[in-house]
């Protein structure tokens, strides 16, 4: 990633990975990915607390 | 004046133009700033709330379930949410919406840009809230699983996609009915609140909310004096709300989320009024506080669809109205075998069902900007039974799948020991209380 600007004169999209699609697109899919894990784990953790409750 | 003075001159009137334009363009996004600050106390209050409407074994449960739904619909919005509002003002055919979508230039530090952020902020707040108000109906009987999912699918994708038809400048709402919801009564409250009522059909009552013959028992809270509070915060917060709701325009007036002129002292004068006509019309019903709490939001509700027009004491009398019909419409879904823990449906669902009606009787006829027709009795009618029949259906249909998946209703013999016990490493009050059964 690093820095997607050589100067701040008149730079505009400065974030991490700005103007590269792997970059951005790599950023997205890990992102997606962390949200769905916990819901996944969450169903799990859930019913094995249920089974062992009941 | 030589040539080389008029030259400075037009020099140092740019410079000042610049500086003008810098100056607003920073109030705008301070503005929206405390405005997003203002409405995390909407979750503070709701996190309160919740967790005082619990009883003390299901406490923590409450807690947790209503933070990860702010959690959770944070990176939804800015993974799919934002596009929705974007690209779905025509109904369900996507347009172009590229400014939207989370690759965008615009979605993250942009110097060229200092409004993308700070209004996907505001509506993720917006969302957020409708995942709170779904949250409260559910609580000491959804699995997290499901309610994750479920909360993700309101903030992030049906709320969202309302507002694209009501309240986006091409919304098919206003283009073609008029539609006319400044404060979100309908894309927010109705759509959350009959969206609950979809999941609550589904996910059943809480296991001792009903006896034998159907008739309902009182499941109370634990903490009444912290859902008062949670209340109250929750009112603090929706001042941040309607701030959200209306345009800061650099150098020029206020306007409304459609571009009609309007102040921040008219959405001053008919929250307050409707605030208060909502406390004082439950007080008159129930003379039960938690009741009036909930009837200072629907009296908001109630003013928030035509909070820039109204006449402050039409505010105030339709609040009243709302804080009349809200315990009424509570108590008829608990005797049909409905457990609304909290009467999310009654307050966001039947209150915001009402707000749309208010500005169909009291501000028909106001025009709109460009070519949507005017504000219409009949139009405000259309637009909030779209608002209630998309929140439901959806609701109800996601809520079946779930159901279908065991991923919705936590097990009866769970219920009875508590959620707390069964799923959340800490306590609530260890030294004090030991949770009923």
């Amino acid at each position: 990633m690093g820095s997607p600007i050589d100067s701040w004169e008149g730079a505009t999209a400065v974030f991490t990975g700005a103007h590269s699609s792997f970059s951005i697109g790599l950023s997205l899919l890990i992102l997606v990915v962390v949200c769905v894990a916990p819901i996944v784990y969450s169903a799990i953790h859930e019913k094995a607390q249920y089974d062992k409750h009941s | 004046m030589t040539a080389e003075e008029a030259t400075a001159l037009t020099a140092k009137l740019d410079a000042l133009q610049k500086a003008h334009d810098m100056a607003g363009t920073v109030n705008m996004e301070i503005f929206y700033w405390w405005c997003i600050a203002l409405m995390v106390a909407i979750h503070a209050g709701f996190l309160a709330y919740e967790m005082g409407s619990s009883r003390t074994k299901n406490v923590l449960a409450s807690g947790v379930k209503n933070i990860l739904a702010f959690a959770f619909i944070v990176p939804t919005m800015f993974l799919f949410g934002w596009w929705i509002y974007g690209a779905m003002p025509n109904g369900f055919i996507p347009i172009a919406a590229t400014d939207f979508a989370p690759w965008d230039d615009n979605m993250g530090p942009n110097l060229s840009d200092n409004a993308t952020g700070i209004f996907w902020a505001a509506f993720t707040l917006f969302s957020a809230t409708t995942a709170s108000i779904f949250s409260g109906a559910v609580l000491e009987r959804i699995r997290m699983s499901g309610f994750i999912i479920l909360a993700v699918l309101l903030g992030s994708v049906v709320w969202i996609w309302a507002a694209s038809w009501g309240w986006h400048p091409d919304g098919w709402m206003l283009k073609q009915l008029g539609y006319h919801d400044v404060g979100a009564a309908g894309v927010v409250h109705t759509i959350a609140g009959f969206f609950a009522l979809g999941v609550l059909i589904n996910l059943g009552p809480r296991v001792g909310k009903y006896a034998a013959d159907g008739s309902p028992l009182p499941l109370l809270p634990h903490n009444m004096p912290l859902t008062l509070v949670g209340l109250m915060l929750i009112i603090v917060g929706f001042f941040g709300f309607l701030g959200g709701c209306i345009i800061y325009n650099n150098g020029g007036q206020w306007t409304n989320i459609y571009g009609q002129q309007t102040t921040l002292s008219a959405f001053a004068f008919n929250t307050l009024m409707g605030f208060a006509g909502g406390i004082i019309g439950a007080y008159w019903k129930t003379r039960d506080p938690f009741w009036m709490m909930s009837g200072a939001l629907a009296g908001i509700f109630a003013a928030a669809a035509a909070l820039d027009v109204l006449y402050p004491p039409v505010a105030f009398l339709v609040g009243m109205v709302g804080g009349v019909i809200v315990p009424i419409a509570g108590n008829w879904l608990e005797r049909r075998g409905v457990d609304d823990a909290v009467g999310a449906w009654a307050v966001h669902g039947v209150g915001g069902f009402w707000g749309v009606l208010v500005a169909g009787i009291f501000a028909s006829g106001y025009p709109n900007v460009g070519d949507a027709p005017a504000i219409s009795f009949l139009g405000q009618l259309t637009g909030a039974v779209v608002c209630a029949v998309f929140g439901f259906t959806t609701g109800y249909a996601a809520s079946y799948i779930l159901k279908m998946l065991d991923l919705l209703r936590v097990p009866d013999n769970i219920q009875i020991v508590g959620l707390d016990k069964v799923k959340v490493p800490s306590k609530s009050y260890p030294e004090f209380l030991s949770p009923a059964e």
